[in-house]
């Protein structure tokens, strides 16, 4: 039974793969092939931050924004915004411009994914309990 | 100008949520920046790349990236606009941010489409002359500032 730290961790792990594959792509002038990688990416990651906001944040809030959860859900806005330029990026067949978005996306990432599974994932095992492996499970559905 | 925990917010701004400012001009022009308890709550700016001069950007999307060593973030413009003027000196100088974030700190000049479209977003002072509805955004972000008092002072990071 997995727990919502080793679950959500492993799920940063396995978007930054996917994430990388696009820019791989992007590299060697496959456009479909990182356009494709890129929405398997962010399907992926929009299912991650929908249990996180669904879920996650309100276990922690008890019915009031933390300055955690504010700066994790600030973060997810910026993230979104950072999706459409990407996908914009790849529709203009921009290498330039794909790459400088995708470096301020990783960027972010690197320190907000560091705040989830340090502050995140173990205040919200603590509040969900038994709960968490159901949880945990959300983000294979 | 007004003052929480030693955070300024100047009253004859504009407020939009995610850290903006806006300060109009007499040209139709609007400059736009982060708020004082924004670069507080972020820290010592390290990088700022800001997007450039002639890009129309849509409403919500990013005119500037700012990192610190903590934060990384992007800057959303309230209304759909095009870049005519960035701060070449912020671009040298990030830091700027956290010293002077109304003044020398700004961050870009943005030529608007329609400044008042979106909802949501409030003068700074009504047409009454009330400042009842001053900056509701910006309020938000002071109870997210006070809230984190606790662990450091919301006072500008200089």
């Amino acid at each position: 039974m997995q727990d919502i730290g080793e679950a959500f961790a492993h799920d940063h792990r396995r978007l930054e793969q996917a994430l990388a594959a696009s820019g791989s792509h992007v590299q060697a002038g496959h456009w479909e092939a990182a356009a494709a990688a890129f929405a398997g990416f962010r399907d992926g990651i929009e299912r991650h931050m929908a249990v996180e906001e669904q879920v996650l944040f309100p276990a922690v809030e008890k019915g009031a924004e933390t300055p955690l959860t504010a700066i994790l859900r600030k973060g997810h806005r910026d993230l979104r915004v950072f999706f459409d330029e990407i996908d914009d990026a790849l529709s203009a067949r921009d290498a330039e411009e794909y790459g400088r978005i995708a470096a301020s996306m990783r960027a972010l990432l690197e320190r907000h994914d560091e705040k989830e599974e340090s502050e995140l994932y173990p205040a919200a095992q603590t509040q969900l309990g038994a709960d968490a492996a159901a949880v945990a499970a959300r983000l294979a559905d | 100008m007004s003052e929480y925990r030693g955070c300024q917010l100047p009253e004859d701004l504009y407020y939009d949520l995610d850290y903006v400012w806006l300060r109009p001009g007499s040209d139709g022009l609007f400059t736009i920046g982060v708020t004082d308890p924004a670069q507080t709550m972020g820290g010592r700016i390290l990088s700022v790349h800001i997007k450039k001069t002639g890009k129309t950007l849509l409403a919500g999307r990013h005119v500037a990236t700012l990192e610190s060593g903590k934060w990384v973030g992007g800057i959303p413009v309230p209304f759909a606009a095009t870049i005519v003027e960035r701060n070449e000196a912020l671009l040298a100088d990030p830091h700027l941010i956290n010293v002077d974030p109304y003044g020398a700190g700004w961050i870009a000049r943005l030529r608007p489409e329609d400044p008042f479209r979106r909802a949501g977003r409030r003068r700074p002072h009504s047409s009454n002359g009330s400042t009842a509805t001053t900056s509701s955004a910006c309020a938000a972000r002071i109870r997210t500032c006070a809230a984190s008092a606790g662990r450091r002072n919301c006072s500008r990071s200089m």
